[in-house]
């Protein structure tokens, strides 16, 4: 029998698995926010499940702060600029929600081949690789199929989960003072793109990329 | 023998009355069907000693330079001949009265003679153990379809359906010829099938692909396998319902029998997985294409049509996985799937002998075929809808018919792929297996739209009181396939046990016992199906409910007046609920309107193009008539077929510039081609 | 011959069974539902009173129908009757007759295909809109039907509903692939059983509903038969849902003393109630929390579910 951490990871990397493919599927904003918010506790659990297996306390502190920072104040901000921007109820795909689906399964699928390539398919980090890679890849999708300016800083931060996801259950993580670096960056990025996002808004009354296409010197 | 011969002098007797001209031929339209009725229980009868018993092979004629002209018997050809002879006498029986409406025709005498023609040539095909034999037979079949097919030969849409089907199934067979004499030659020119066995031992790989691979395709373009199925749903429903029923049933199955002749029984040979998958893939997209054309179809034998190319695709993916087991060296498994694929081909020659005659005896007595004008028949015709039933309900792969009995051997060979450890295996077997659920759901799906808009609510365009139930030839015509069906359903090991003993004697193991069986009584730790117990389940629990149902329904009812026949069976007839108006027949649901949202769902596949427009003066505002009309692009057709031959007229009309049409031009190109070939030549 | 008489029993107590618990099920949702809306709910024995209410009623037919439209129901009850007994509930030793769920599978196709028929046959535009609908989910939610449950059966080489918990207890790798497979499942039986989101129990409203449109003409002991029916689906499929993903507290077998006999036998009837209680509050909270789809976004929820079914079969294929 597997030792109870090991499977709390193993059900974790199927839990954010889960939420990269409701991702996918949601046509409101509000779900797309919610699907970040579980997907970040559940990264935040898989870490601290891995602090407990490989006795790393950083890892506890790091676990903590990526929950209350993704899981809790991020969310809140943006689904605050989204309000603001009065986003429409239903979004905008290029592609039905029923063929991304389909297209995030092919993603998961050469993000398998790619990781047995990778690390062996012998070892054990093969899924926890596979996992990440495919919730990389469902990421630049997301950025892919949708058209609104707040849905491409989401598919942003579907990457960046997934990157830190993987570099915290491949290795044992980084130091701690790099992995605070990049939450900093995190909340930089995001302000950033907000100040962004609102002056777009100001000057073309939409955030919109699909009607942004005309370039302006 | 004698029985064989029996069979094809009566054929032929029942051919007489047209030789003779139109009148002769209609005074003779019975008694001719019923000859040709009786040759075919002849053959029902050689066939089932095939099955089941020891086989034979006779020399009638023995040809300078060609040898041996055998025929022969074993219980492979036992099953076909079996097969054909059941249909072909249903159809017959049928035929005796359904030719009627199509005496008026004036080329009606060819009809007896073709369809004598066609099904000879057909057990011509299963019985010849000879390749030139089997080509003869082979191009006798096809020549004798197509006349069938171009019967109303004024019409130029038929024309050229019919030289669609002509030409795909010549050039199938030019690929046969390759691939059957080819081999025969290697053998030192000997033509039998024994010495193409010899043959395609020596051959190096690389030939031995080539021949395969012409085999496989004109096998293919006969059984209809995607991509070459276009002629198949346009050809099936041209021809007579009686003809469509032995085309669909038997005649595409003459595909499968090569495949089963060719590719199955060379078992020394080792055969590279691809071939299976080739199948597996080729198989999978026929089924799934041809559900979901067949679902979208307006016309019922068009739907029919395509959902053989359904059928078709089933049956490959089972020969698929019987290649790919046996590229494993799972030989007991491999006969589990030609088992799926034999008893599936049996299966879907009789619930589509069934579905073709019960479309024919609809148009027998409604003049249409279309869905969206058809409805309300089975309150007319109820035995007539009750047999169709029977047919829909094995088209739908329900048990207990026997439609299920067929697929449930292919899911188990599916999921047994599971135990072989290879990753590609484990990943797309069940994924396969998943697929093929759901073309059993759409089929079904396609099943209830045929029988429903024929059969249930209110006829949009036809008077229902000129449609009674045929009479009893007909009926009795779709009866004997309806019967089989529900025998097989309950005892499929009729047809089972005899194909996995002929599987087994072709070199594969026995059928294994614990991965699956079809059986009665279960033996412990096994894995199967009851058939019989889960009828006799379904009919326990059919029963009990009726029961309890009518001891309900006939009850005092003490406020109705005692004269009042509700009274008795507490039943009152009223009018379908429409929010307080009126119903109108055109509130029913059409064909079209049924299938609209697997439309919606499958848009890419079908990427649909809706016109609708408002008419009249005040149009948009207050149109008096609204026109609807849909156009459903077909995959293969659309961007296989018409580029190809769009291509091919290009290239054709730029060699019209070579035609320049003086004298001194040809001989010039003449000359260039001279010195080119001499060079080349050296 | 003692086998066969032990058989007998067995089946008529889980028909008694059957019978007693589908009703309630229904009426527990129902409450439960109530409670969770702010509603006092109808009573727990509501469906009980609406059975026999149903049986004393006349029948109201259309004129327009054939033999089909009084053969479906009891084409449809047969079927899922005997899918209902295949299900193993407390115990998992062998039924005498093989529980294969591909025949399980199949078999909940029948009601689905004569209902379908049912509605086209009174020629209103309900009932054909109804069954035309019905035929297209219920063709998306088969795939994933067998899919979910396929992926839990593979690894132990057994195809039989008894025989799957089994196997799916013996392998740790498969836990994660079945929390997949369980989720997607759920999804299918939200579809089956015709609940929020993919089909509302409680509305008449005619344009929207799939289930309720089709058996818009019935009335009178058919239609009491119809909803019995369907309770039996319903309970059977949440069974399902718990005895093969959550395989826990099942009796194994039925050897040895009889005080171990007796006490497992409680233990298994104490999980199986409060397996069903769980399922109650799932349901409920579900048709609480969410709102229904719209007919062409079931698309999406079931495509969801079988891309959910394709990554649990990931898993085990690379797994095991």
């Amino acid at each position: 029998m597997m030792h109870w951490n090991d499977t709390l990871i193993s059900w974790m990397g199927a839990f954010v698995l889960l939420t990269g493919f409701m991702t996918v599927v949601f046509r409101r904003f509000g779900n797309v926010l919610g699907c970040y918010r579980l997907q970040s506790i559940g990264f935040a659990l898989a870490t601290a499940a891995v602090g407990l297996d490989l006795g790393e306390p950083h890892l506890y502190a790091l676990a903590v702060l990526s929950g209350v920072i993704k899981g809790y104040l991020v969310p809140n901000w943006i689904g605050g600029f989204a309000r603001r921007l009065g986003s429409r109820a239903e979004e905008k795909m290029a592609v039905s929600p029923a063929v991304s689906l389909f297209i995030a399964g092919g993603l998961l699928l050469a993000a398998h081949i790619i990781s047995r390539t990778a690390v062996g398919s012998a070892s054990a980090k093969v899924d926890d690789l596979m996992i990440a890679l495919a919730l990389l890849l469902i990421g630049f999708f997301f950025m892919v199929s949708r058209s609104h300016v707040l849905s491409h800083m989401m598919g942003i931060l579907f990457m960046e989960n997934a990157v830190t996801g993987a570099v915290v259950m491949l290795s044992s993580g980084l130091p701690l003072i790099v992995d605070l670096g990049i939450l900093f960056d995190v909340l930089v990025g995001i302000l950033v793109m907000s100040i962004l996002v609102f002056r777009i808004q100001g000057a073309f009354d939409s955030v919109d990329t699909s009607e942004l296409t005309t370039l302006h010197g | 023998m004698i029985l064989i011969s029996i069979a094809c002098v009566l054929l032929f007797a029942g051919s007489i009355s047209g030789l003779f001209g139109r009148s002769f031929a209609i005074s003779g339209r019975r008694t001719g069907a019923i000859l040709q009725a009786i040759g075919c229980l002849a053959l029902t009868i050689a066939g089932y000693q095939g099955l089941n018993g020891p086989g034979w092979e006779s020399v009638p004629i023995v040809l300078p330079h060609l040898g041996a002209i055998a025929i022969g018997m074993d219980r492979l050809t036992g099953l076909f001949i079996m097969l054909l002879g059941i249909m072909g006498f249903s159809t017959s029986l049928f035929a005796s009265s359904y030719l009627e409406h199509l005496e008026q025709r004036w080329n009606f005498h060819w009809l007896p003679i073709l369809y004598g023609i066609f099904i000879c040539s057909m057990s011509g095909v299963f019985l010849a153990r000879h390749t030139i034999l089997f080509l003869f037979f082979w191009e006798m079949m096809a020549l004798s379809s197509f006349g069938l097919v171009i019967l109303e030969s004024w019409q130029e849409r038929n024309r050229r359906t019919g030289f669609m089907y002509l030409a795909i199934t010549h050039l199938g067979a030019a690929l046969l010829f390759l691939g059957l004499l080819w081999p025969c030659a290697k053998a030192g020119l000997d033509f039998t099938f024994s010495g193409w066995l010899v043959g395609i031992v020596s051959m190096s790989v690389k030939a031995r692909f080539i021949v395969f691979s012409a085999l496989l395709l004109g096998f293919a373009a006969k059984a209809g396998l995607v991509p070459l199925h276009v002629w198949l749903p346009r050809a099936h429903p041209q021809a007579p319902a009686h003809v469509s029923a032995l085309m669909s049933g038997i005649m595409i199955k003459t595909g499968v029998y090569g495949m089963m002749r060719f590719f199955v029984t060379v078992s020394p040979l080792p055969m590279p997985a691809m071939w299976g998958w080739l199948l597996l893939f080729a198989g999978l997209a026929s089924a799934l294409l041809g559900v979901l054309y067949a679902l979208n179809e307006r016309e019922i034998k068009a739907l029919f049509a395509y959902s053989s190319i359904e059928n078709i695709g089933i049956i490959f993916m089972a020969l698929g996985m019987g290649l790919l087991f046996r590229s494993e060296g799972r030989y007991a498994l491999a006969n589990l799937a030609f088992v799926a694929a034999l008893l599936h081909s049996a299966n879907h020659a009789l619930f589509k002998g069934i579905l073709f005659m019960g479309a024919g005896a609809i148009q027998y007595r409604t003049h249409t075929l279309n869905l969206d004008e058809l409805g309300g028949l089975a309150r007319g015709m109820p035995i007539l809808s009750i047999m169709f039933f029977v047919g829909a309900v094995a088209m739908s792969g329900l048990p207990p018919s026997n439609g299920f009995m067929g697929e449930w051997l292919l899911y188990r060979s599916l999921i047994a792929g599971f135990s072989v450890s290879h990753l590609s295996w484990k990943l797309f077997l069940p994924l396969i297996a998943a697929l093929l659920a759901l073309t059993g759901a759409l089929a079904a799906a396609a099943a209830v739209k045929s029988f429903g808009c024929a059969f249930l609510g209110r006829a949009k365009k036809v008077d229902l009181h000129i449609a009674p139930d045929p009479d009893n030839y007909m009926l009795s015509g779709l009866g004997l396939p309806a019967f089989c069906c529900l025998l097989l359903g309950f005892f499929p090991e009729l047809f089972s046990q005899p194909i996995a003993k002929m599987i087994a004697e072709f070199g594969y193991g026995p059928m294994p016992q614990p991965h699956a069986s079809l059986m009665w009584p279960r033996i412990a730790g096994t894995e199967g199906l009851q058939p019989l117990l889960i009828a006799s389940l379904l009919t326990v629990g059919l029963l009990a409910a009726w029961v309890v149902l009518k001891r309900l329904s006939y009850r005092k009812d003490k406020y109705a007046a005692p004269t009042d026949i509700s009274s008795i069976e507490a039943i009152r007839i009223v009018d379908t609920w429409n929010c307080g108006t009126p119903l109108t027949e055109r509130m029913s649901y059409t064909g079209s309107s049924f299938s609209e949202p697997f439309l919606v769902n499958f848009a890419l596949m079908f990427s649909p193009r809706r016109n609708f427009r408002a008419l009249g003066s005040l149009a948009p505002l207050l149109p008096t008539r609204l026109t609807y009309a849909i156009r459903v692009s077909k995959v293969f057709e659309d961007y296989m077929y018409r580029p190809a031959i769009a291509g091919i007229l290009a290239i054709s009309h730029s060699f019209q510039r070579l035609q320049a049409g003086s004298l001194q031009g040809y001989l010039s190109l003449m000359f260039f081609a001279l010195i080119v070939l001499l060079i080349a030549a050296k | 011959m003692l086998t066969g008489i032990a058989f007998a029993i067995r089946l008529l107590i889980k028909i008694a069974a059957l019978a007693i618990l589908a009703p309630l099920i229904q009426g527990c949702i129902k409450q439960f539902k109530g409670r969770l809306q702010g509603r006092h709910g109808p009573r727990l024995l509501q469906p009980f009173f609406d059975l026999i209410k149903y049986a004393r009623k006349e029948q109201v037919i259309s004129r327009e129908t054939s033999w089909v439209f009084s053969a479906a129901p009891l084409f449809s009850f047969a079927a899922v009757l005997t899918a209902a007994l295949m299900v193993p509930w407390v115990d998992r030793s062998p039924w005498p007759f093989p529980a294969d769920l591909i025949l399980f599978v199949y078999l909940l196709a029948i009601p689905r295909f004569m209902m379908a028929l049912a509605g086209l046959d009174a020629a209103g535009s309900f009932g054909g809109m109804a069954s035309s609908r019905e035929s297209a989910v219920s063709a998306l939610a088969e795939p994933v039907l067998l899919l979910s449950l396929l992926t839990i059966a593979l690894p132990g080489g057994s195809l039989h509903l008894e025989a799957i918990p089994v196997a799916a207890n013996s392998l740790p790798l498969a836990a994660r692939a079945g929390g997949l497979a369980a989720i997607a499942f759920y999804c299918v039986v939200l579809a089956e059983i015709g609940r929020i989101p993919v089909d509302n129990p409680d509305t008449h409203l005619e344009l929207t509903m799939i289930h309720e449109g089709m058996i818009l003409e019935y009335s009178g002991p058919l239609l009491g038969l119809l909803h019995f029916t369907h309770w039996i689906k319903q309970i059977t499929l949440l069974v399902l849902l718990f005895n093969v993903f959550i395989p826990i507290g099942m009796m194994v077998e039925s050897t040895g003393a009889w005080t171990a006999i007796i006490f497992s036998a409680l233990i298994a009837v104490v999980t199986f109630l409060a397996k069903m209680i769980t399922a109650i509050a799932l349901l409920a909270i579900t048709e609480t929390w969410l709102a229904k789809l719209r007919l062409f976004q079931m698309m999406d929820l079931l495509g969801f579910a079988f891309v959910l079914s394709i990554t649990a079969l990931l898993f085990v294929a690379t797994g095991v």
